[in-house]
């Protein structure tokens, strides 16, 4: 035989109840109808039996019937009465059941009296089970009489099986639901308080003969744990009833005030006898103080030995009870249970049960209890949803951890009335920072004053709590410097393990006390992983709440956090939070520097939208919005009156790192400004003449490769660790200093060499990877065309607009630092003269999406190098005439100039002819109007040469054209214009006449280094020169000054060189 | 007629022109403007034969209003036949030995040559750009072109750059009133972009003989000294007749 051991079953329910119900001053009938075994086999004897409850406060008066109805194939054999060890029985109640084998019913009466709140388990019914039988059909119970206003019925589906059951529970007996008193009435008002909550079941039973009894019933296995998880909603508060310490339900004595119900359990008899075939049990059920690991240990006794139904929260079902019951005793052989918890248990109407389990021993006392009736559950407050219960991973003792098949339960019929209990939440949201455009932390009290009156309806339980930053507030770049974040598989989501988000994603504090516990639970909010979170966005919240009691409460509630990509605008929502309710709830986010938030960027009043909506009326949100002032400007500056009219005076500095003249150096930029000014939008900056860059050598960023670099969210990374440019068109790095208050945060990016952009022949591409703290907002790529004024060579980089918002977060750029520090590249001017690098600085205004009320500042930092007089200037110039020597020929003249390395460059060259060579009006073609100049359109006729020159700042020689161009002077000039495959340059000489001798003057050349220039001038029919005289008579010269950037001057006599000797060798052989 | 009185003719004709211009002969069309100008001194001069004539000319070309000019192609001067321009003996100067070239040089290269001087000036007018004017000194030498008879006026300046450049006034005679023939082309000359706008030549007067052609019983008479063309670009044609007077002698 098998070892019979205890086996009880129990659900562990928190909740708070209040019966609303009156006492009834008649019985009234309830009735549970059973079988065994859970398979009848054809042709053998199985029994039926009830339980009687008269939960009616009055006794019967007059005759009770009992009628069982037998389906087809079962029929009558006999009645026993059981002997009920409970003894609810009242001495001498006795039945009368006539009728004969065979017959398809029983009946069965008593005069009674049956007692008020008794229950008995006297009347087996035997049967045969026909040899043909089979199926599934259904026997069918009744009671009626006795005084009692109505019958009351019951029915018991019985399958035929030549199988015995297996280890398990007969799954139709497992019924879960909320009553009124009666037992029967089932309670669905949404946040009403139930009287009763009952979790019965049976098990599968079996025939298992003894020597004695040849129809001896037993379960199939003796269980061993069991589980059971209630419906989202289903919850309780154990704070509304009393404690039973250990000590106590150890030895049988805990308080009444403790007691939250009680459970019935049919076991094998415990005592030999003829008549007996069934035994039932039946024992309070306390809340016991103190548990460890669970929000709540309810506990009974059964024959001396402890059962605990431990209570927590099940993080896989969105924090609704589960109960564990473990380790059952199997002391007594359990054929099924039948638990009941009370709504209110300190109501009166339960003071006779609660007796009757007193001390453990029966009485017929009435026992009330001193504590104020408080609800300890209610009916879950969602309507239009089921309430599905599961008993599940249920084993034996026989075979531990072999479970069950999973039972479920679904409540019968919906929630009603959703929209009538009270919801009343009280919402405080408090930036620490009253400054403007400052960053600032928030401290959210949420207040949720929850009914305890049990004749009231339980207040619902949040659903959707949301908040609305007003516009303007927006998430702060600061506030990420140094922060980490949680991600999902951190977040230890759906379970109870403890997190294992990194410390440096902690960003505030939260209290939350719910009436589950008797102290208040503490934690910490945490940032969630971009991306890696339960909602894959950008931005989330995760609440992460414990108890301080080691009851194992964790409660983690991520929070979803939505962001205007347009207008940074913040909208913060927890949506389906668990289902159990509390009164008040904090949170407070870390304020300072580091702050998550940056306030407004204006004084006055500001709404924070708050809505809350309650399960029972989701769709309902109760709007809680706040509203708090800013009442200062940043670093209590005065506040500004309206954002487009706060000031702007950005601070912009540049210049090299080593001012010598004609030096390598690295260039650096600085562009920053306070927190009280307007964002900064864009700069154009006008670097010195002179500050120039030797990009020879470096390769151009491709614009396909620009255009590569996503600006899509988590792209940053992959750009940091693969730059879609190549390395070798790096010139420099950037800081961008984002956020507001004394400790931006900085994206560091880089700086390529780019190809002609928005007209300009070279630009700029600024890549910066949006990496803060643990976001990844991919990259930012900011253009700067960089225009080189082909008269000066001075560079213009026009930025594009810096972007003011990237995925939502408004940057905030208050200090671009930008170096330019690739080697040998950054090269001084050779002039020591005062110059200026100018800035054109745009600020956003008041809006950062309208570029209508940008502003403009206009600045510029001096910036003036020395050492010039360290330079030497030492240009060596030759002229030479090609063609005919005699006059009246057209010569061709070249002029070739050429710079030592190192040197001061050219400020001012001038070249005067000799009297040899007169210009000849009738060969000037035409000349250049400086339109058709700017427009590169010259026509043919106003060549009057080429040119070329060579600098060590460009791969390419630069050539071109030398032409008449129209001017202000009295003659047209003479420009030469250079050009290269990117770089265009002219030189711009002003034509007069010395002497009687023509005169060129360069009044202006850049300073730029040029290795050397040559400038031909066509001869011939195109010639501008002639020759007045035979030039092979004399030895004409040429006059040129030069004047060097650092003021040093020089004065050339060069020959005019020609082809005399040619000349002369062809006149001798004419000649001979 | 021979050179010698053709040269003759073409002197008195050159007279007139400039007795004519001396009180200054206007005409005008086509939005231009012509001025002549001439002295010729003295004024009393012999019935019959001819005595050398001091002779200076000056012709000024200006737009009617605030247009341009259009460019001086040729100019042509008809001379009556009672004057002669007289270049015996004088050595023909070659034009490639004196354009281009300086003052000093010309006169070095045909200073035997030179029959005159003068000033010359233009308007150089370059797209977009402020006109701007070229002025010379004039050297009138003795030439041929062809073989024929032929007056070169080698212009030299340095304002605003040193250019020099030589018109050949071409000498033809004809029968009738205007026995002497005067013709010059420009356009080589000035380039594509000047505008000549003044010319003045005084002639050396050992080179120039003239006479009255008062008849008999007459002490003054009015005649048709010189008729004048100017041809400019685009078809314009402006012409003048000079008439002067005298008092004859004898």
């Amino acid at each position: 035989m098998r070892a019979r051991l205890v086996a009880l079953f129990t659900f562990a329910v928190l909740a708070l109840g209040g019966s609303a119900s009156a006492a009834s001053a008649a019985p009234v009938w309830n009735l549970d109808l059973h079988h065994a075994p859970t398979n009848f086999t054809p042709s053998q004897e199985a029994d039926y039996w009830l339980d009687i409850y008269n939960v009616g406060d009055a006794p019967s008066s007059g005759p009770v019937t009992v009628t069982l109805s037998l389906p087809a194939g079962i029929t009558r054999k006999e009645v026993i009465e059981n002997f009920d060890v409970t003894a609810f029985n009242t001495p001498g109640l006795t039945w009368s059941c006539p009728g004969a084998p065979g017959d398809s019913t029983f009946t069965c009466t008593t005069t009674g009296p049956i007692p008020r709140h008794a229950a008995l388990f006297q009347l087996v019914f035997v049967v045969n089970v026909d040899p043909g039988a089979s199926g599934e059909p259904t026997a069918t119970a009744a009671i009626e009489g006795g005084g009692a206003a109505k019958a009351a019925d019951a029915e018991e589906l019985t399958p035929i099986s030549t199988e015995p059951a297996p280890f398990g529970i007969f799954a139709p007996s497992f019924e879960v639901d909320f009553f009124e008193a009666d037992g029967l009435t089932p309670v669905r008002e949404s946040g009403a308080h139930p009287d009763l909550a009952t979790f019965p079941f049976d098990f599968n039973l079996v025939n298992e003969p003894t020597s004695g009894n040849d129809r001896q019933v037993t379960a199939a296995e003796n269980i061993r744990d069991l589980h059971v998880d209630t419906p989202p909603g289903f919850v309780g508060a154990p704070t509304a009833v009393g404690e039973c310490t250990q000590a106590e339900f150890t030895t049988f004595t805990c308080p009444a005030s403790s007691q939250v119900g009680r459970i019935d359990i049919h076991t094998y008899p415990i005592q030999s006898s003829s008549t007996q075939t069934y035994s039932r049990w039946t024992e309070g059920v306390f809340n016991l103080s103190h548990p460890r690991g669970v929000i709540t240990d309810l506990g009974f006794n059964v024959a001396g030995n402890p059962v605990h139904i431990k209570v927590s929260l099940n993080a896989a079902n969105h924090y609704a009870i589960t109960s564990e019951v473990p380790n059952i005793n199997e002391t007594l052989p359990a054929f099924g249970s039948k638990l009941t918890l009370w709504g209110v248990p300190a109501e009166h109407t339960h003071d006779y049960e609660r007796c009757k389990f007193f001390n453990g021993a029966e009485t017929t006392e009435e026992c009330s209890t001193d504590l104020k009736p408080v609800p300890f559950l209610s009916v879950p407050s969602q309507c239009n949803t089921e309430h599905v219960t599961r008993l599940h991973h249920y084993d034996s003792w026989d075979n531990t951890e072999v479970f069950g098949p999973e039972l479920t339960y679904t409540a019968p019929g919906e929630t009603t009335y959703c929209d009538r209990p009270r919801f009343e939440p009280d919402v405080e949201i408090v930036p620490t920072g009253k400054q403007a455009n400052t960053p600032t932390g928030l401290d959210v009290h949420v207040k949720i004053a929850q009914n305890n009156n049990p004749n009231a309806l339980a207040t619902p339980p949040v659903k959707r709590f949301t908040v609305r930053l007003p516009e303007g507030m927006s998430f702060s770049p600061s506030f990420a410097d140094g922060l980490s974040s949680c991600t999902l598989a951190q977040m230890q989501l759906g379970n109870n393990d403890p997190i294992e988000c990194p410390d440096a994603s902690r960003i505030g504090e939260v209290t939350l006390h719910t009436p589950l516990l008797p102290k208040s639970a503490e934690g910490s909010m945490y940032l969630a992983a971009q991306g890696d979170n339960p909602f894959g966005s950008t931005f989330a919240l995760l609440l992460v709440l414990h108890d301080t009691e080691e009851r194992g409460a964790l409660i983690k509630i991520p929070g979803k956090i939505e962001v205007d990509e347009t207008t940074g605008r913040i909208t913060t929502v927890f949506n389906d939070t668990p289902q159990f309710p509390f009164d008040d709830l904090t949170l407070k986010f870390r304020s300072g520097s580091r702050a998550p938030l940056v306030s407004p960027p204006t004084c006055g009043k500001q709404t924070i939208g708050v809505e809350v909506a309650s399960y029972a009326q989701p769709q309902n949100p109760v709007d809680a919005s706040n509203t708090y002032e800013v009442t200062e400007g940043p670093n209590g500056t005065p506040c500004p009156p309206e954002s487009s009219k706060r000031p702007f005076k950005p601070s912009f500095s540049g210049g090299t790192l080593n001012p010598v003249a004609g030096a390598f150096s690295t260039f650096l930029f600085r562009l920053s400004r306070s927190d009280d000014e307007q964002e900064l939008s864009q700069v154009t900056t006008n670097l010195p003449e002179g500050l120039v860059a030797k990009i020879a050598g470096v390769p151009l960023c491709p614009e396909q490769a620009i255009a590569s670099i996503s600006t899509a969210l988590g792209a940053g990374r992959q750009e940091l660790a693969h730059p879609a440019c190549p390395a070798a068109s790096q010139i420099g790095s950037v800081s961008a200093g984002l956020g507001a208050g004394p400790g931006p945060n900085y994206f560091l990016g880089k700086v390529y060499l780019a190809g002609p952009y928005k007209g300009a022949p070279l630009s700029l591409a600024v890549v910066a990877p949006g990496i803060a703290g643990p976001y990844d907002l991919g990259n930012v790529v900011v253009r700067a065309a960089l225009y080189v004024d082909p008269d000066t060579t001075k560079v213009r980089a026009v930025s594009d607009p810096f972007p003011t918002i990237l995925h939502g977060v408004i940057l905030r750029a208050r200090d671009i630092r930008l170096r330019i520090d690739r080697p040998q590249t950054t090269i001084n001017p050779t002039s020591c003269a005062r110059k200026e690098v100018g800035g054109l600085i745009t600020g956003v205004g008041g809006s950062l999406l309208s570029t209508a009320d940008d502003s403009l500042f206009s600045t510029g930092t001096p910036f003036q190098v020395g050492s010039c007089s360290d330079l030497l200037f030492k240009p060596k110039l030759s002229l030479r005439l090609f063609g005919g020597t005699h006059r009246g020929s057209h010569p061709k003249l070249r002029a070739i100039v050429k710079f030592p390395p190192g040197g001061a460059n050219t400020a001012f060259a001038q070249v005067a002819l000799p009297h040899s060579e007169f210009l000849d009006q009738g060969h000037i073609g035409t000349v250049c109007t400086r339109v058709q100049f700017a427009a590169e359109v010259c026509p043919a006729a106003s060549i009057y040469g080429t040119v070329s020159a060579k600098t060590p700042l460009l791969d390419e020689t630069l050539s071109g054209n030398i032409y008449l161009r129209s001017s202000n002077h009295q003659l047209p000039d003479l420009v030469a214009a250079f050009r290269g495959g990117r770089i265009s340059a002219n030189l711009v000489g002003r034509v007069d006449s010395i002497h009687g001798g023509i005169r060129n003057t360069f009044e202006f050349v850049p300073d730029v280094p040029v290795t050397s220039a040559t400038f031909s001038f066509f001869g011939g029919k195109k010639g501008l020169l002639v020759n007045s005289r035979n030039i092979c008579k004399g030895k004409p010269r040429a006059t040129a000054k030069f004047r060097g950037q650092n003021g040093d001057e020089l004065t050339l006599r060069p020959p005019l060189k020609s082809a005399c000797r040619k000349a002369k060798k062809k006149r001798r052989a004419r000649h001979r | 007629m021979d050179r010698a009185k053709a040269l003759a003719v073409g002197a008195v004709a050159l007279t007139a022109l400039f007795a004519s211009l001396a009180q200054g002969e206007v005409t005008q069309g086509g939005g231009v403007r012509v001025k002549v100008e001439g002295s010729l001194s003295p004024k009393k001069l012999p019935r019959k034969g001819s005595q050398p004539v001091s002779v200076s000319v000056a012709g000024e070309i200006s737009p009617l209003s605030q247009g341009s000019l259009p460019q001086l192609k040729a100019m042509k001067i008809a001379i009556n036949s009672v004057g002669t321009l007289d270049f015996k003996g004088i050595p023909h100067c070659r034009i490639n030995h004196i354009n281009p070239s300086t003052n000093s040089e010309a006169l070095q290269a045909c200073g035997a040559s030179l029959i005159g001087e003068g000033n010359f000036r233009a308007n150089v007018l370059l797209p977009e750009q402020s006109p701007f004017p070229s002025e010379g000194r004039l050297l009138a030498f003795n030439g041929t072109i062809g073989r024929r008879p032929a007056i070169f006026a080698h212009i030299y300046g340095t304002k605003p750059l040193p250019t020099s450049y030589v018109f050949a006034f071409r000498m033809k005679k004809a029968k009738g009133t205007y026995g002497t023939l005067l013709e010059a082309s420009f356009p080589r000359a000035t380039g594509e972009w000047g505008y000549i706008t003044g010319i003045s030549l005084k002639l050396n007067k050992r080179l120039v003989r003239a006479g009255c052609p008062a008849p008999k019983g007459f002490a003054k008479v009015a005649f048709p000294l010189a008729r004048t063309s100017f041809e400019f670009d685009g078809g314009l044609n402006l012409d003048a007749t000079l008439t002067r007077s005298c008092q004859a002698k004898g």
